[in-house]
């Protein structure tokens, strides 16, 4: 099942992403030399700023883009295969629409028949926004999963899970249309995508939620396998295919709802991602493509990050503006590298 | 030989909301092992929607249907994916996934968690490849494929999910002849030389009578009728399964052919290969050839490396070497 050019792959994007993760902690609006990085793991470094801006910033950041752009990537495979559906992503069953309805309600409603304005709040108001994008996107799951028992046909539950979604989002424009001009403002930056707002206290929670996700992902890679097939194949060699689409929806669903509640509705990467990792490795197998997919969304968020952290920019630009700037340039020319070697062949 | 699938008293159709819309009723037959079966008849009667019923993809509306003893709806997807292996018409439409890959899916059943294929697996899908004549290209893309390679590919999966019975839903369908030919006759060895009951819906009427076992035939409103091919066209069954205005089944050839409507005679004489090619040449343009002199024209064939066609009419002679020329006259001179 891995040919030696996989492993080998898989060990490259390893390497980037631990070269990139060195990256993201050593630029930002302070530059930190590598060296200083070292030494300060290896205990020698006494700087407290230094150590200070490392340990509570730069590593929770780095970090979160690990997990997030991983989680995200597994989650759309996960849906484009169970869809069959190359244009399928993470949030295609409404899950982040779910999530912003949830904020929504947090930051708007609060402002502006509450009474106070969540943005004022601070760290309490984060935690509180974490929560409602959290009990929203799984809200939606539930009512996804609900009807994923009702209904027979894959293409009816897509059809279901975008309307809700088109749903959440229009409750969403209508609390906008009466709300306080700066709790817009608020909610439109929440909405840009963040990977430096879970911090250091909270990056324990996220990653142990991710990890055992994307771990009990992995379980699901001989299901996936035989849907690619057909349900009338799979169901032929032994799936049981409602139970299969309940436990894919369920993984892809709280990938998804744990990345929007800390980062906010990352776009782009759960797309474009295993695009790229099917055609980097040239697989379908998912043993293969599922750890490929997590390292390749490692890759492009930690890059996407770091790019919005460029010096030159006033602070960092929010990631959601530069995830497709970043990726669709780069999903465009693996598609045409692709096609020449198609036809040489 | 062993009755591996039973149907008693099926009926099939579909359930809406407590309506059923009935496709077929009781139909009762039996599958053998070592037998090449084939399923034919007109579209829309039902053919596919028993298919489905026997692989377990949709419930039977009434009656039962035995796999080896089990009644289906008895068994778990688990266990009848060690019993029945299908190759369905719909198209396998997966990027960068080898021959060999995908054949070895059909292993799913018997594999671990993670699908793991062992040494005997291997030996497996090696061994089922070999059979249905793809070695060469093993380790090429599938979308690389032509559509006969990917059916051959589709039924080395089946092989290899080492099941009693095999359905295939008009395996054929999209092929050229030749290959169609070369699939049928492959499907007959694959069925002796494994003992395995397989099961084709077919729309190739010819190729279905000249290779398969027994013929099952399936039409609206009729019991079916289960035989082996050449006691079916002795009880003259196929006129009536395909009752349609201008066909009719030749008992002869066993071809369907199309009756034609005739509004002149000509009178043709002659033997051989060109006797039967003009015959069928003047057929298709309204002529019906007869033997005795009683129309003012007639046709003689004289055989030869170049066969001539000498026509007489009212006692004038021209000689022809060509079918079309022929036509060309007799149009000429109606």
């Amino acid at each position: 099942m891995f040919k030696k050019r996989d492993i080998l792959l898989l060990l490259g994007c390893s390497i980037i992403v631990f070269f990139l993760f060195v990256l993201n902690i050593a630029m930002g609006s302070v530059d930190i030399s590598i060296a200083k990085i070292f030494h300060l793991f290896m205990g020698s470094e006494e700087d407290r700023i230094t150590t200070n801006i490392i340990f509570n910033s730069r590593i929770p950041q780095a970090l979160t883009a690990v997990l997030a752009g991983a989680a995200l990537s597994i989650g759309g495979l996960q849906m484009q295969t169970l869809f069959r559906n190359p244009l399928a992503g993470p949030s295609i069953l409404g899950i982040s629409s779910g999530a912003s309805l949830g904020v929504a309600f947090v930051i708007l409603a609060s402002g502006s028949f509450g009474g106070f304005a969540m943005s004022t709040l601070g760290i309490f108001g984060n935690i509180a926004v974490t929560l409602a994008s959290f009990i929203g996107a799984i809200s939606v799951l539930m009512f996804v999963v609900f009807l994923a028992g009702k209904v027979r046909g894959n293409a009816t539950l897509l059809i279901l899970g975008i309307m809700v979604g088109y749903t959440a989002n229009s409750v969403v424009s209508m609390l906008k249309f009466y709300s306080l001009e700066e709790d817009v403002h608020a909610y439109v930056i929440w909405g840009l995508g963040s990977f430096s707002k879970v911090s250091a206290s909270h990056i324990t929670t996220f990653a142990v939620i991710i990890l055992l996700a994307i771990l009990s992902s992995f379980l699901l890679v001989k299901k996936l396998n035989l849907l690619m097939l057909g349900e009338n194949y799979a169901r032929n060699l032994g799936v049981n295919i409602k139970s299969a689409r309940l436990f894919i929806i369920m993984s892809s669903g709280i990938l998804t709802a744990t990345v929007t509640a800390y980062c906010g509705p990352i776009i782009f990467i759960g797309l474009a991602v295993p695009h790229i990792a099917r055609l980097v490795f040239m697989a379908s197998d998912h043993r293969v493509l599922l750890p490929a997919t997590a390292l390749i969304g490692s890759c492009v968020a930690l890059f996407c990050s770091l790019v919005a952290r460029m010096p030159g920019f006033d602070g960092a630009l929010p990631i959601n503006s530069v995830t497709s700037f970043v990726g669709a340039p780069v999903v465009v020319w693996v598609l045409l590298r692709k096609r020449k070697s198609e036809i040489v062949d | 030989m062993k009755a591996l699938i039973d149907i008693k008293n099926l009926t099939i159709g579909y359930s809406h909301k407590g309506n059923n819309k009935i496709v077929h009723e009781n139909i009762n037959g039996s599958l053998f092992s070592g037998e090449l079966t084939c399923l034919l008849g007109p579209n829309g009667a039902g053919k596919s929607t028993l298919l489905r019923t026997l692989s377990g993809f949709q419930a039977a509306l009434s009656g039962d249907v035995y796999v080896d003893g089990v009644p289906l709806k008895e068994s778990s997807n688990e266990d009848l994916a060690k019993m029945i292996s299908v190759v369905l018409t719909e198209k396998v439409n997966i990027q960068n996934i080898t021959v060999e890959e995908l054949v070895s899916y059909g292993r799913s059943p018997y594999t671990g968690f993670f699908g793991r294929l062992t040494e005997e697996d291997k030996k497996l899908i090696d061994n089922a490849i070999e059979m249905v004549g793809i070695t060469s290209m093993k380790n090429r893309m599938v979308q690389n494929l032509s559509d006969g390679e990917r059916q051959k590919v589709m039924i080395a999966k089946a092989l290899v999910q080492d099941t009693p019975v095999i359905f295939l839903d008009e395996p054929a369908a999209f092929l050229d002849l030749p290959s169609k030919v070369e699939l049928m006759q492959l499907l007959h060895r694959l069925t002796t030389e494994t003992d395995k009951v397989i099961f084709i819906v077919t729309h190739d009427l010819d190729l279905a009578l000249q290779t398969a076992d027994k013929i099952w035939l399936l039409a609206n409103d009729k019991p079916i009728s289960i035989g082996v091919p050449e006691d079916l066209i002795i009880q003259d069954k196929f006129n009536g399964f395909f009752d349609r205005d201008g066909v009719f089944f030749d008992k002869r050839t066993g071809l369907f052919k199309i009756k034609s409507k005739y509004y002149r005679k000509v009178a043709v004489s002659g033997h051989g290969f060109e006797y039967t090619l003009l015959r069928r040449a003047l057929s298709r343009n309204g002529i019906q050839p007869v033997h005795n002199i009683e129309s003012d024209v007639s046709i003689d064939i004289v055989s030869g490396d170049i066969p001539k066609f000498i026509m007489d009419y009212k006692g004038e002679k021209r000689e022809f070497t060509h079918i079309e020329s022929v036509l060309y006259c007799l149009r000429d001179i109606r």
